[in-house]
Order: C-alpha cells, then sequence, then structure tokens
C-alpha cells in the first residue's frame, strides 16, 4: 500500500459523481474516506458535523465490523446501515481502501439511497482505480525538504513555552 | 500511509500512540488538546468505557498549518492499551505513520511494557511495517513516580534499536510536546527519505487532463488576453475541498463545448436582496430542484444564490437547526411550480433566493441563439440555460482574471460564463421557433429584482413575453420572483421585470469589475434581453407563448435606446450552451451529459404525451 495521492483531477471526478449521486438519492452529505480515516472528500450539506472525527469513527466503525465479519467466516461486510431518529448512515466499501459515507433523513428512504450509492460506488471504484495508479509528482521532494524542521517550528508556535 | 491530497494540498499523517495500558497515552493526548489555541482547536474524541478507560481509541486532529503549501495535519490515535483489546489495538495501526511509545516508567510495570512492544511489532508486521522503517520514538513516561527505572535502565531493556526517547510526566505536560515535536519531525523527514532524488512517477495524464492542463482558452472570451482558467470548484457547505488551490487547471473546451454558468450563485449586487435561485433537475418528474450553492458565500459583495433541493412529493422545512435565509422579496424555495416540492433548502444558510421546480417553468432561452434551443428533437437534457452571454451581446470587457488574494492563478467566476455586459436592444431576440426542448419540467426561474437600489433600464411592457405558464409579474422593488403557476397564460412579461437584467453592468454585481474577487466580469448575468424570455417557449411546445419568435438577425423587441454601448460582437459559437453544474462546481456541459451514463438513464417525456392520470386505464369508457 503506497501513499494515497489524489490530484484536483481525481477530486473534480469524484466529486462529480459524489454530487450526483447526493441529488439522485436525497441524501444530505456524503464522505468518501479511506479504511485509515482519511478524508478524501465529501460532499453535501452539513451543518455542524465534525467530519473528520466523523471519518475516523466510521473508519473505525467499519474496521471493527469486518473484525466482527472474520469472527463469523465473512471476510468483510460490505454495507453498513445505522439507523436513527433523524438521521440514517449508510456506510458502504468502494473498494478495499476506500468507504463511502452517506447521511440521510428521511426526505428519502433506504432503498433509493442503497441503489443510488450501488451505482455511484461502481463509478467510484473506476475512478479510485486510475488513483491508485497516481505516482508521486515531481514536485514532491521540494515540497517536503526540511519539512521535518517547518514542523517542529509549526508545532513550536502552536505550543509555545511546552517543553 | 499518508494521505497526500493535492486537491486540497493537505497532507495528512496518523501517529499512534501506543503502550501498556495506564501507561499515559490518552493523558499524553488530552494534554494536547487542552494546550491547542483555541482558534485552532478542535474536538477530541475518545471511545472510553465508563471508567475512561479506553475501549477503542482516542482521535485527536491537529492541523500544524501550511508546510510549504501543503495544509499538514496530524492525527494522533492512542490504542486501548490492555492486552485484550488487541483487536481493536490492531485496527488503530491501520495506516500508521508514525509510533510513540509510551512507557510506564515504574519497576513493576516492566513486563507490561515488554509485552506491549512485542506486540507493536507483531502487530505493525502485520501491515507490513517493522519499528525499523517506521518512525518510532520512546516516552518514558511517569518519571515524577517513585520506584521507577532509570533512563539507563530503561534504554538497556527497551532501547536495544537506540530510539529517541523522552522523559515525560503527562499528568503535568512535562515532556508531551517534545515528543510530539519529535515524532512530528520524524515523521516528515521520513517523507524526505522516502522521496529524496525523487522524480516523481506520476502517471501521464488521462485524456482530458492533458487538454486541461494546456490552459485551454475558454471560449466565451475569445478576446481575452490570457486564457482564464478554469473556475475553482465552489465550495459546498461545509465543502472544505479546495480552499485555496492555487493550481487550477482550466477544463479542456473547445468552440463547441463551452461550460456553463449556474444560475442559482449569481449574486446580486451587494446591496440588493434577489438572487436568481437554482436551477432545477427536471429529469426526474417533479424531482429535485436543486440550485448550485453558492460557493462563494463569502466572497465580498457578493450575495450568494441559495438553492432549493426538493425533494418529490415531500416537502420539508428547511434542515433541522439550519433554516433558510431568503432576502427580502424572495420567495421560498419551492414555490416556483405546481410539484410543491418543499424546498430543502440545500444552501439555505446562504441568503439569496432559491427556485422550487416546476412543471410549468421553463427555460429563458438565450437572445441570438439560433438553432440550439429552437432544433426541434435535440434531446439535450433540460438542465441549465445558462444565463451566459447572449451571441449578440458580446465579451465586453473579457473576464478579467481577477485573483482571491494568494491564489494563483486567479479564479475566475464560475459562473460568469462569457462574462458578458447586459447588451440590451443589441441582442438579437432569439430563434427559437421550433417545437424546443422536450422538457419534462422547466426551471424555476428566478430573476433578479433590480440588483440593489439601481434598477436597470425600464423596458416597456412586451405583450406576449412569456408563454403559458410562465409569468414572471416582477415589480422592480422585488428582489426575487418564482415563475407563475401553469396556465397563467398572460403577457407575463410585467414591464420592468427585467430590471434586475437591465443593470448597468457594473451593478449587476454590485463589485466593480476590478474588485470583483472572483473575477466578475461587469455583468455575469451575461443581460439576457427581455426578448430572450419571449422568445422561449416555455412548455416546449408551440403556443402562444412561443408567438413572439423573430428571426434572428432581425431585431427583436425595440427597447429605448438608453442601453449600453454596443459591444463587440461575439462569435455565437462560443456562448454557454448550457448544461448541469453540480455540487462541486464542476460543469458538465450537455456534451458530457450525453456521454455520461447516467444521464441517459433519465427518460424524459415529451411535452406533448398526454399526461396519463392514476385512473386512466383503470375504468374503461363505455362498459
Amino acid at each position: 500500500m503506497g501513499d494515497f495521492v489524489l490530484y484536483k483531477e481525481d477530486i473534480d471526478r469524484i466529486n462529480k459523481i459524489l454530487s450526483n449521486l447526493i441529488t439522485e438519492s436525497a441524501s444530505a452529505y456524503v464522505l468518501l474516506i479511506n479504511k485509515d480515516g482519511n478524508l478524501i472528500s465529501q460532499v453535501g450539506f452539513s451543518p455542524n458535523i465534525n467530519v473528520t472525527s466523523l471519518a475516523a469513527l466510521a473508519a473505525g466503525s467499519f474496521a471493527s465490523t469486518k473484525a466482527i465479519a472474520t469472527l463469523i467466516g465473512e471476510t468483510e461486510f460490505s454495507v453498513m446501515f445505522h439507523q436513527g431518529d433523524n438521521q440514517n448512515i449508510h456506510i458502504s466499501l468502494v473498494d478495499e481502501d476506500v468507504i463511502m459515507v452517506l447521511i440521510f433523513d428521511d426526505r428519502t428512504n433506504l432503498g433509493l439511497v442503497k441503489m443510488i450509492a450501488n451505482q455511484a460506488k461502481t463509478k467510484l471504484g473506476m475512478v479510485l482505480k486510475d488513483v491508485k495508479t497516481n505516482g508521486i509528482p515531481d514536485i514532491m521532494p521540494e515540497l517536503m525538504g526540511g519539512g521535518g524542521d517547518q514542523v517542529q517550528d509549526k508545532l513550536d508556535l502552536l505550543f509555545p513555552g511546552d517543553k | 500511509m499518508a494521505s497526500i491530497n493535492y486537491a486540497t494540498r493537505e497532507i495528512s499523517c496518523k501517529i499512534v500512540y501506543y503502550g501498556p495500558g495506564l501507561s499515559g497515552k490518552t493523558t499524553n493526548l488530552q494534554i494536547i488538546h487542552r494546550k491547542i489555541p483555541d482558534k485552532d482547536k478542535s474536538e477530541m474524541v475518545s471511545l472510553a468505557t465508563e471508567t475512561d478507560r479506553t475501549l477503542f481509541f482516542d482521535f485527536l486532529p491537529l492541523d500544524l498549518g501550511s508546510i510549504k503549501g501543503f495544509s499538514t495535519k496530524f492525527q494522533l490515535y492512542t490504542v486501548p492499551g490492555q492486552v485484550y483489546y488487541n483487536a481493536t489495538r490492531k485496527l488503530v495501526l491501520r495506516g500508521v505513520d508514525g509510533v510513540v511509545f509510551v512507557v510506564d516508567s515504574q519497576v513493576d510495570k516492566l513486563q507490561e511494557n515488554l509485552e506491549s512492544f512485542a506486540n507493536l511489532q507483531e502487530n505493525l508486521r502485520e501491515y507490513g511495517h517493522s519499528i525499523e522503517n517506521i518512525p518510532l520514538v520512546l516516552q518514558y513516561n511517569k518519571r515524577d513516580l517513585p520506584n521507577v527505572y532509570s533512563i539507563e535502565q530503561l534504554n538497556s531493556l527497551l532501547n536495544n534499536l537506540r530510539l529517541p526517547h523522552y522523559e515525560a510526566i503527562a499528568a503535568t505536560g512535562v515532556g508531551v510536546f517534545t515528543t510530539l515535536k519529535a515524532i512530528g519531525k520524524s515523521v516528515i523527514d521520513k517523507f524526505n527519505a522516502k522521496y529524496a532524488g525523487f522524480q516523481g512517477t506520476r502517471r501521464p495524464a488521462r485524456p482530458g487532463e492533458a487538454a486541461g492542463a494546456q490552459a485551454a482558452p475558454r471560449p466565451a472570451a475569445p478576446q481575452a488576453p490570457i486564457a482564464p482558467p478554469r473556475p475553482a470548484p465552489p465550495s459546498f457547505a461545509g465543502y472544505s475541498n479546495n480552499p485555496s488551490s492555487p493550481a487550477i487547471p482550466p477544463r479542456p473546451v473547445d468552440g463547441t463545448r463551452a461550460p456553463l454558468n449556474v444560475p442559482g450563485s449569481f449574486g446580486a449586487a451587494g446591496q440588493g436582496p434577489g438572487v436568481p435561485g437554482g436551477f432545477g433537475a427536471p429529469p426526474v418528474p417533479g424531482g429535485f430542484g436543486m440550485g448550485a450553492p453558492n460557493p462563494f458565500a463569502s466572497a465580498p459583495g457578493q450575495n450568494p444564490g441559495g438553492s432549493a433541493f426538493g425533494v418529490p412529493g415531500a416537502p420539508k422545512p428547511g434542515y433541522p437547526g439550519v433554516p433558510p435565509v431568503f432576502p427580502p422579496g424572495a420567495q421560498a424555495p419551492g414555490g416556483g411550480g405546481p410539484a410543491g416540492q418543499g424546498g430543502f433548502p440545500f444552501a439555505g444558510h446562504n441568503p439569496g433566493g432559491a427556485g422550487g421546480q416546476g412543471p410549468g417553468g421553463g427555460m429563458p432561452q438565450q437572445p441570438g441563439n439560433p438553432g440550439f434551443m429552437g432544433n426541434p428533437g435535440i434531446p439535450v437534457s433540460p438542465f441549465v440555460e445558462s444565463f451566459g452571454k447572449p451571441a449578440g451581446a458580446p465579451v465586453i470587457p473579457p473576464n478579467p482574471p481577477m485573483g482571491i488574494p494568494g491564489m494563483n492563478p486567479p479564479l475566475q467566476n464560475p459562473f460568469s460564463g462569457g462574462g458578458a455586459p447586459p447588451a440590451f436592444g443589441q441582442t438579437k431576440p432569439a430563434s427559437t421557433g421550433g417545437p424546443g426542448l422536450p422538457m419534462g419540467g422547466g426551471f424555476p426561474l428566478s430573476f433578479p429584482g433590480p440588483a440593489g437600489n439601481q434598477p436597470g433600464p425600464q423596458y416597456p411592457q412586451q405583450g406576449g413575453f412569456g408563454g403559458p405558464g410562465q409569468g414572471f409579474p416582477s415589480p422592480p422593488s422585488q428582489g426575487f420572483n418564482s415563475p407563475g403557476a401553469p396556465g397563467v397564460g398572460t403577457p407575463a412579461f410585467g414591464g420592468p421585470a427585467n430590471a434586475g437584467f437591465g443593470s448597468p453592468p457594473a451593478n449587476v454585481f454590485g463589485v466593480p469589475p476590478a474588485a470583483g474577487p472572483f473575477g466578475n466580469p461587469p455583468s455575469a448575468f451575461g443581460a439576457p434581453s427581455p426578448g430572450s424570455f419571449g422568445s422561449q417557449n416555455p412548455m416546449g411546445r408551440p403556443g402562444p407563448g412561443s408567438a413572439f419568435q423573430p428571426p434572428p438577425g432581425k431585431g427583436g423587441p425595440q427597447y429605448p435606446s438608453q442601453q449600453p454601448p454596443t459591444p463587440p460582437e461575439a462569435p455565437p459559437q462560443n456562448r454557454p450552451v448550457g448544461g448541469q453544474v453540480d455540487n462541486s462546481g464542476i460543469v458538465t456541459t450537455y456534451e458530457d451529459m450525453a456521454k455520461d451514463d447516467s444521464f441517459k438513464t433519465r427518460k424524459l417525456p415529451h411535452p406533448s404525451e398526454k399526461k396519463k392520470g392514476f385512473f386512466d386505464g383503470l375504468f374503461k369508457k363505455g362498459k
């Protein structure tokens, strides 16, 4: 597993699919995260959702479900659905590394969401396949050169006086 | 495995605090969380038992800010330390970039430390790492307690690899940040080492990307000396991608494929309330009218357009907690037609109008676009006919590539289309003589009222404008008007309804061209003349509304002579032809849609098809 490198074009393609997904399924929000809990992209309307935490927790939740799946002889569960009073969450596996988290409420229904999500999954899978062939851009060494010291400087700025 | 997002220019690294139970991993994170300045503070997530033992993990995102142009983020995790939580511990280690091993320095905890360290090695191995190749630092914690090993002893017991080690008293914060800085540096230095002398292995751009990277000129602005870049994707509500992407490749376009303007995102003049609402997505009968959210809600002087996200048959109030805000004079979303969607205020926090979608609504046709909309039988999706420049209203001036400070290249207003100024009187009326589009649903056209307090030229009422089902009775003082209910059928252009369009160029947005932060041309509306509405048969079939269809070039409604100066002619083939805009601001032209399978599946009913009622066919006549 190499570094996950996303370019503008990839994000554009992904967002286009996610936007259509939101529109067609009448969902409120969709996140694309990887299994490590990193946010890849997000589209939708989210009042005060902490997406970073949501991504980390959804990935954790998915991971623990996978562990449960192995206990009962499955490799992993490809779809998870959590139903709430007002908001529901539909988590599905896009490919072996990427998870799609779809948040919706009673403006739509699970069947529609599932169907549309499944369609989007196929398209996203194709894009992600391309993403995985992304190499590292030439600018990488230049960007990261001396980055380690800069990190320390940033941390010094962030936590002044703390040793 | 770090995540490098070139779109958002973010690097995200995962750092895991590992160690035996009760060694102080969560305490480390709590101290860090407590010391983060309020402005940067993010929430710390703890999945803990009732006795505050970590059950799954603690999670603390830490934003370091920009390093060499990349926003660098650390995601700090802890693991549950107890032996029997190894399954979850392993899960947390997935994708780790760096590990802090927190050692409990007490003499009687040595065995637990050793077991935990062995467990770390084992778990790392499962993910293809090893303690030799992953950034790892040791933190000798609880140095303030009695009966602790000396540093030398701990090193000899645990640190055979001569890893960097730091003393700490996590409960009081001593050593916590030293450790954090050490692992942060170590993680980033690992990147350095990995990519040192790296030549780049980026695969060749795919077709389409390549053209995009060549700074293809925007067709609508041929006069522009510099090819304007493709607009940045508007950020959606809460959508943080690409907040300041400096390198935005222009979209590949050719002469026949023009990007579409985004209605629904026009800011009215800074002082004006009215903003046209979103566009409908008619392919779904009674479907969603989803406006493009204004990405530049924070743009100074720009009044963001709202949008309505109507759900079929389910009129709902706004999203909980975020009531839509509409400017005075604006009509609530969904009011546009009998489809009756309650607006899902997708961008309800944005001031600005939002248009619902009604079957009776039509699309405004651009003046001077003979042939396109008028062609019967062109199965174009009735998405958005842009508010772009009319063909007869050429571009003046070319889109000024104005930049947001710190942005390079400057963003262009994605909604400006050709950026034609209003050119009333010069624009030729459109000739949409054909049966028009097979539109299932029309568009909630919400035309701006007068931009601000400066209404544009007032035109005398033109009888015959607007077909059945389309009414624009906008008094000039009203900022926002939804199309009337179908069947109004009257000459519905209430005279000054188009005052907003008639605004002088600089007043449509209320932003002087040079100040337009997003490269607004003086009038991003492109100012379709009133004649353009008349030329549109909103129902897509010949009818009273299409009675006014002068051929192109023969002059349309004769307007008073107080129009803006005549701009030079623009090539008609360069005007935007329409398409769809998604939430990320990606402009999809009809050509794109024709290629996209998802669009093909949307079958549009021909307007001439009789709508079958529920009872039709249930009862047979005469029997």
